[in-house]
């Protein structure tokens, strides 16, 4: 990790969940850590733990929404510390619920956060990192990124841009070859995201299976830093997922819009409502959301041990062996009938 | 146009990179020929001057680095110290007498009211001049100051020096063996005798001026607790912690050293 001991990360959306593991596994790794959100109350707590592990931190709360805002941040750190070397455009929120039922400028938050908020953050890093020659720009998209889900539709696209962007901005900065710019795709993580999202579905959300404790795609975050990717998944399910779609793309958009509004909802039925969109969540923020386990039982303290629980990993290891099944019969049945029609 | 200027060149990526050459000035300042290397901005006209002052030693050259970047926004100029570079020798050794010179220097090359910066031993006569001639100084910038109280001691700083010029890039190492060789054992070994006995900390609060104290964490010389310690001491501190910065960071760490002043410049207006 000798490129992040002694770095300057900026991390948005640092309050909670992936955010907050993020940052906190940069102090761990021995950076100096700039942390951004709304909520002021909730990034000071995360400065107190990054503080806790000897790192120099500085809070700046602020909307990714708002241009100015995310290039003053950029601003105030390059002045601070007189460098950027990680920027993780991570901040992100969620809306369920159909496309005709979700509110308009609801389902326009999601995109002006999600992706705007990315866009906004490239803008603001890039000249510092252009006049240093170096540096890493992470963004955060998702599984779903690459894999269109229902009922979480401006998620979806919105991690489809945040993709795209990623691939733009390194399209562009390949005159720079001291920078690097990283995709981070993780499946479904354990984080409040569920609770905190908008929702107009009529039914409680929670992730799909399996969950991956959102310290593992922190991880991934700062092993991007040490040695930059392009696309880095987080989770096996992921590229199971993947290369079941690849393999039957029809058969898995169906399977997805049978099994998706059962398996993303619990039977808890709730009233529509805006979650974090406009506002940040009253809570001092966590990291994880309670959805694994783990989570319940270990502290937020302790990464190692809030990663997946051994059932968990063993019906992992079952999903893949059926859905590797499923591919290949898939595939095979593809590949029959095509050389039938070719015929 | 000075308040435009200020506005909207408030950090090193806000102006082109591309800046005239330096020119070599010399001035006689009380019979003995002063060099100075300086860059004329191109909105320097507009801005406060930067004047930068090297350790012991390595004379301008440190600086240069620095000053290539800083005079993409204002004028920079970067003297060598008597005895030093291509300065002229004279009997000034001590922290006290340089500062002296540099009055009655900057009063000849028509300076005031200037951003001074100094490094190692330069940062202990940039704080002098600051104290005793406030009228040349309207901003203070101390790079790495030394000597630590806790290390006030030619064994002490014999037993760390090691440490420090075994991080120093080649193209360090070849321009402190020219100047070291020009400066002569003699002038080294008194003003750093000087630089041991000057108290530092009994200054800073005599300092009025805006002042940023800059500490690379990769510095072996200093502690963070003796930069904060002179930080707490300045009715007007500041404290940039670099990370990854090292002692001679006019030189090996440029840019994080020039971003850092330039934003506090830019705020204490």
């Amino acid at each position: 990790m000798a490129r992040v001991k002694n770095s300057v990360v900026v991390v948005t959306g640092a309050s909670s969940g992936i955010g907050r593991a993020t940052a906190l596994a940069f102090a761990d790794a021995g950076g100096t850590v700039v942390i951004t959100a709304r909520s002021e109350h909730a990034l000071e707590e995360v400065a107190q733990q990054c503080r806790e592990r000897g790192a120099d931190v500085l809070v700046l709360p602020a909307d990714v929404t708002d241009a100015a805002a995310v290039e003053q941040i950029a601003r105030e750190t390059a002045g601070r510390f007189g460098r950027i070397d990680t920027w993780v455009n991570n901040a992100g929120v969620t809306l369920f619920g159909r496309i005709e039922e979700a509110p308009v400028r609801s389902w326009h938050r999601v995109i002006e956060t999600n992706v705007f908020g990315t866009y906004h953050g490239l803008r603001a890093v890039i000249p510092w990192m252009r006049e240093q020659g170096s540096g890493v720009i992470v963004n955060v998209s998702s599984v779903v990124g690459k894999l269109p889900t229902p009922l979480v539709s401006s998620y979806t696209a919105s991690k489809y841009a945040v993709r795209a962007l990623s691939d733009c901005a390194r399209q562009e900065l390949l005159d720079v070859p001291g920078i690097a710019v990283c995709t981070v795709l993780p499946g479904p993580i354990d984080t409040p995201l569920f609770d905190h999202g908008a929702n107009y579905s009529g039914w409680r959300p929670k992730p799909l299976k399996p969950v991956i404790a959102a310290e593992r795609v922190a991880a991934t975050i700062v092993s991007c830093a040490a040695k930059p990717q392009d696309e880095a998944f987080v989770g096996a399910s992921s590229g199971m997922v993947l290369g079941f779609r690849r393999a039957a793309p029809g058969f898995a958009a169906r399977a997805a819009a049978a099994q998706v509004p059962k398996d993303h909802f619990t039977a808890e039925p709730v009233g529509g409502s805006d979650g974090n969109l406009f506002q940040p969540a009253d809570s001092t923020g966590s990291i994880s959301g309670g959805w694994t386990r783990s989570s319940k039982k270990t502290s937020l303290d302790d990464p190692k041990t809030a990663s997946e629980s051994g059932s968990e990993r063993s019906r992992l290891r079952r999903g893949m062996a059926v859905a590797a099944l499923v591919s290949a019969a898939g595939a095979g049945l593809g590949g029959a009938i095509r050389a039938r029609a070719n015929r | 146009m000075p308040v435009a200027a200020e506005t909207l060149l408030r950090n090193t990526i806000d102006a082109p990179t591309d800046v005239p050459r330096h020119r070599s000035e010399r001035h006689t300042v009380d019979g003995v020929r002063i060099h100075c290397r300086t860059w004329l901005g191109p909105h320097g006209d507009h801005l406060p001057a930067v004047v930068m002052l090297h350790g012991i030693g390595i004379a301008s050259r440190i600086n240069e680095p620095s000053a290539r970047i800083l005079a993409r926004i204002r004028h920079v100029y970067a003297p060598d110290l008597p005895g030093f570079g291509k300065s002229q020798g004279s009997d000034a050794v001590s922290i006290e007498d340089y500062a002296d010179v540099l009055d009655q220097w900057m009063a000849v090359r028509g300076l005031s009211d200037a951003v001074v910066t100094g490094v190692s031993v330069g940062a202990q006569i940039a704080a002098a001049v600051a104290q005793h001639y406030p009228g040349r100084c309207r901003d203070l910038v101390l790079a790495s100051p030394t000597v630590q109280e806790s290390r006030r001691s030619w064994l002490r700083q014999l037993a760390i020096a090691p440490v420090e010029v075994s991080m120093h890039t080649g193209r360090m190492r070849v321009i402190q063996t020219s100047d070291f060789a020009r400066a002569g054992l003699p002038r080294l070994r008194r003003t750093f005798s000087s630089a041991l006995k000057d108290r530092l900390e009994d200054r800073m609060p005599e300092i009025r001026q805006p002042a940023l104290v800059c500490w690379g964490n990769r510095d072996p010389m200093l502690t963070r607790s003796w930069v904060t310690s002179l930080v707490d001491a300045l009715p007007r501190g500041r404290l940039a912690a670099l990370p990854g910065v090292r002692h001679a960071m006019t030189h090996e760490d440029p840019l994080p050293f020039c971003r850092a002043t330039l934003h506090v410049l830019s705020l204490s207006r």
